[in-house]
């Protein structure tokens, strides 16, 4: 499990990067995550709502309401321009960082 | 409780949905959002063979507590919630007007067609302070007692239908130009109402020449009348205060 902090702080560039797939909606970009992480990055789900209107607000991402397969309406998220800028920043700050603490744990990639 | 089938999901979400929106901080479209997303956990739980109150009860649990989700809307609404509330102010102030002039042409109708019955004659007199004192009371004491029934019977809805209008209430800041638009022309319109129903009103009662005795009669009385609805206005305010501060330090005491 991530602690409270470091979850907080990755919310951001995780919302950036499975944006940057394409566009989701809130309950699929949750269920995305859970997946990769193995279900180690747990979310309370409803936190990611304010997160997506905070980054909406900044012009990093776009919404837009439409109907599902199912005939309910869902909340569509997508990337702005901005939004990709962004993504690209925290992609290298989040490199930096695992690459300084590969390189300090002497963690050998592709061991076998 | 052991029938399966006694737990209506819909009825769940909705009431979910309600205690949800007892904060001011969560807008009709972030219920909106987070419903839709209760219901695609829920369909995904079932799927995986739970019951409808178990996968209910999980997927709200995911979602998180009403208490721990409040703060972080308050932080993206704020401004919002703001604007909501200068927009009851003003809404308040205009149904404040509102009551005044409805208590102001009922009192008008009633009292001159009482005096009226009652025989009375507005005389041409040369003193028409001190001989109009009566109708002047009249009003008065009708006007007031119009006013605290058109008070008290609109305190007496707003708690016996207390569900219904906050429902009313939330669903109307969905269209708020609407609210204030419909608002604004019900003011308008009783105000000018009022305005160009005077004349008519008095003669039909009496003979123009009373109208500068009615005239004065209610001029005397708007000094009473006055004073006493901007106290009116002061006292429902503070109480209305009192009540809110009481709810919320209730609150604040039991967390």
């Amino acid at each position: 499990m991530l602690s409270k902090e470091l979850v907080a702080a990755s919310t951001v560039p995780m919302v950036l990067s499975v944006l940057g797939e394409g566009e989701n909606y809130g309950y699929a970009l949750i269920q995305r995550v859970r997946v990769l992480s193995g279900g180690k990055i747990e979310w309370t789900e409803g936190m990611l709502y304010p997160v997506l209107h905070w980054m909406e607000a900044e012009g990093l991402i776009e919404s837009e309401w439409r109907e599902a397969e199912t005939g309910r309406k869902r909340k569509y998220y997508c990337l702005r321009r901005e939004g990709r800028k962004a993504l690209q920043a925290e992609r290298e700050q989040w490199l930096t960082v695992h690459q300084t603490l590969t390189k300090l744990w002497k963690i050998q990639p592709h061991l076998t | 409780m052991e029938n399966p089938t006694a737990f209506d999901l819909n009825h769940a979400i909705s009431r979910w949905r309600d205690d949800l929106r007892q904060s001011p901080y969560f807008r009709e479209e972030n219920l909106a959002e987070l419903e839709a997303h209760l219901r695609d956990s829920v369909a995904e739980l079932q799927g995986r063979g739970l019951t409808d109150e178990e996968a209910f009860l999980l997927a709200t649990r995911r979602i998180g507590d009403p208490e721990r989700l409040d703060p972080e809307f308050a932080k993206v609404n704020r401004g919002q919630v703001w604007l909501n509330r200068v927009l009851w102010m003003l809404v308040g102030v205009q149904v404040w007007g509102l009551l005044c002039t409805i208590a102001g042409l009922v009192t008008n109708a009633a009292v001159l067609g009482g005096l009226a019955g009652l025989g009375y004659k507005f005389q041409h007199t040369a003193r028409p302070y001190s001989d109009n004192l009566f109708p002047a009371a009249m009003f008065s004491l009708a006007n007031l007692l119009a006013l605290v029934a058109c008070v008290a019977g609109s305190w007496w809805i707003v708690r016996r239908k207390e569900d219904a209008v906050s429902k009313a209430a939330a669903k109307s800041l969905q269209h708020p130009v609407l609210l204030g638009l419909a608002v604004s022309l019900l003011f308008v319109a009783f105000t000018l109402s009022s305005t160009l129903l005077q004349m008519p009103l008095m003669s039909l009662y009496y003979p123009i020449e009373a109208i500068g005795n009615i005239s004065m009669a209610r001029a005397l009385a708007s000094f009473v009348l006055g004073p006493l609805q901007t106290l009116g206005f002061v006292v429902l305010t503070i109480m209305l205060c009192r009540r809110r501060l009481g709810v919320s330090e209730r609150k604040y005491r039991d967390a």
